[in-house]
Order: C-alpha cells, then structure tokens, then sequence
C-alpha cells in the first residue's frame, strides 16, 4: 500500500481525475474532499460491508414460509423508518 | 420527469410480476432450467431472468443471474440464483411498508441498467428472517440500505449501496 502524508488543505490526484483532498484535520478526524467522475462510485467502506454482511444473512434456511411473514399495516400513516441501534445485537 | 431520485407510492395491485409484461413481445421464448434445494428443478423463461453484472456484494459469484419467483397473497418473494440450487433470498417492495422511503439511482447505474423511465424501474429490497432463539417469533428485517434496482426492459440490475443515515441495513418489519 502506497502511504502518503499530506497536510491540511493537500491533495493527491488518483489517475487523471479523481483528487482526494484533505479538508480538514480535527481531533482524530479528518474530513476529505473528494472529487471524481460521476461514474466512480464513493462510499465509506463500512456501509459496503455492513450491506455484505446482511445479504449474506439474508440467504434462507429453507424453513421460511413467505405467508407466515409480518404484513403490513393496513393504512399507513407516518412511517419513517428509524435506523436500528445495533447492528449485531439482535 | 426525474427517475433518479425515485420515490414510488406502494400499489398494491402492482405485482412486480407485472415486470414480466415489458418484455418485448418477438423476443425468442427460451426456457431454462434452474435447480433449486427450496423448489426442485424449475423451468423459467430465460428472458425472466435478471442479471447482476456485479452480482450482490459479497455473494457475488452465486447472484449474477436471478429469477424473481411469487407466491400468491403475500407481499414478499423468492429471489433465486440461476446458477446456485442453495442460494434464494426473500424480497419485498419497499413502499409497501415504507410508504415514505426514497432512493437516488445515480446516473452511472442508470445508463449501465439502460433504464427507459419510471415504470421500467423495479425495486425490491432483501428481508432477512432470523429465528428467534427460543422458538418465537422470528425477527424479521429489511435491508433499507442496499436496495436492488432492476430495469424491467433490459433486465439488468444493480444492488445500490446508498449512504443515507436514515436507512438502515435491518430495520425491522413487523413488531
């Protein structure tokens, strides 16, 4: 893996159009600028794993029965869904 | 009319069967066989079938190639592999329980899923069903955060990864 170190406001330039600029060091954080093609897919890692992991959960042991799942409500009103608190907890 | 930020009310006499009827009409009729450890071996339309260049993240090599199967009265699905007899998952049509959830189809995964408009769009999330360790009720989840979008003309398809706080990969369906 190729380390660079680069200071607040430096960039690295990936190819010939994707530049990788740090916008800010903060704490132990550090905000990024990307700018890329819209064809280049950005996205913090976690979230892809986090999607892996479910659709590997989602496969199904061949005892589910699609009638016995829950319905849904019969009229709707407010259904904002709230993200769950834990991803491993249940 | 802007289909990338997509966002469609649930109607529930939309079967997303109905996806089947966009097929053009001179297209050769092929069948194929797919073995299945649920349902044996099934022969469906090859034009049925959705293929996912990338497949599913992380299932990538048994998901390229999917076939939708319904089961009358009830708002969920099979989703089987075309080439893996023990790889099926459970979908559902999101607006059905979430009449407010919206998604953005990039542009990219518009052109790569040749998408023609509104109604070519399908969109379906996976469900997952985790039993509950003392024999109750089982938990039942929704992955809000990775849905798949299929062009119901093309019949390419894409698992989307959208970077929104407000989804979850398991939200809860049912109490």
């Amino acid at each position: 893996m190729l380390v660079l170190s680069r200071r607040e406001g430096q960039a690295i330039v990936i190819g010939d159009n994707v530049i990788v600029r740090i916008v800010e060091l903060k704490g132990d954080q550090v905000r990024l600028g990307i700018d890329a093609p819209r064809s280049i897919v950005v996205h913090r890692e976690e979230i892809a794993e986090e999607i892996a992991a479910e659709n590997r959960a989602a496969r199904q042991a061949e005892t589910v029965n699609l009638a016995d799942l829950p319905l849904p409500m019969p009229s709707p009103t407010k259904a904002d869904p709230q993200p769950e608190e834990s991803a491993d907890g249940i | 009319m802007d289909y990338r930020v997509f966002r469609r009310a649930h109607d529930p006499d939309r079967r997303m069967s109905e996806i089947e009827r966009n097929r053009a009409d001179d297209e050769a009729m092929t069948t194929v066989r797919i073995d299945s450890r649920r349902f044996g071996t099934i022969e469906v339309e090859e034009s049925s079938l959705f293929e996912f260049a990338d497949g599913l993240l992380g299932l990538e090599e048994s998901t390229r190639s999917l076939v939708l199967v319904e089961q009358e009265d009830t708002p969920y699905y099979w989703l089987h592999s075309a080439t893996d007899p023990d790889v099926a998952f459970v979908v559902t049509d999101p607006w059905a329980f979430w009449p407010d959830y919206d998604i953005v189809i990039p542009d990219e995964v518009e052109e790569e899923l040749g998408l023609a408009g509104p109604e070519d769009v399908g969109v379906m999330v996976l469900v997952s069903v985790r039993p509950a360790a003392d024999g109750g009720s089982p938990t039942v989840t929704a992955n809000l955060l990775g849905p798949l979008v299929v062009s119901s003309s093309t019949r390419r398809g894409r698992q989307l990864v959208l970077d929104n706080a407000r989804y979850s990969a398991r939200q809860r369906i049912g109490a």
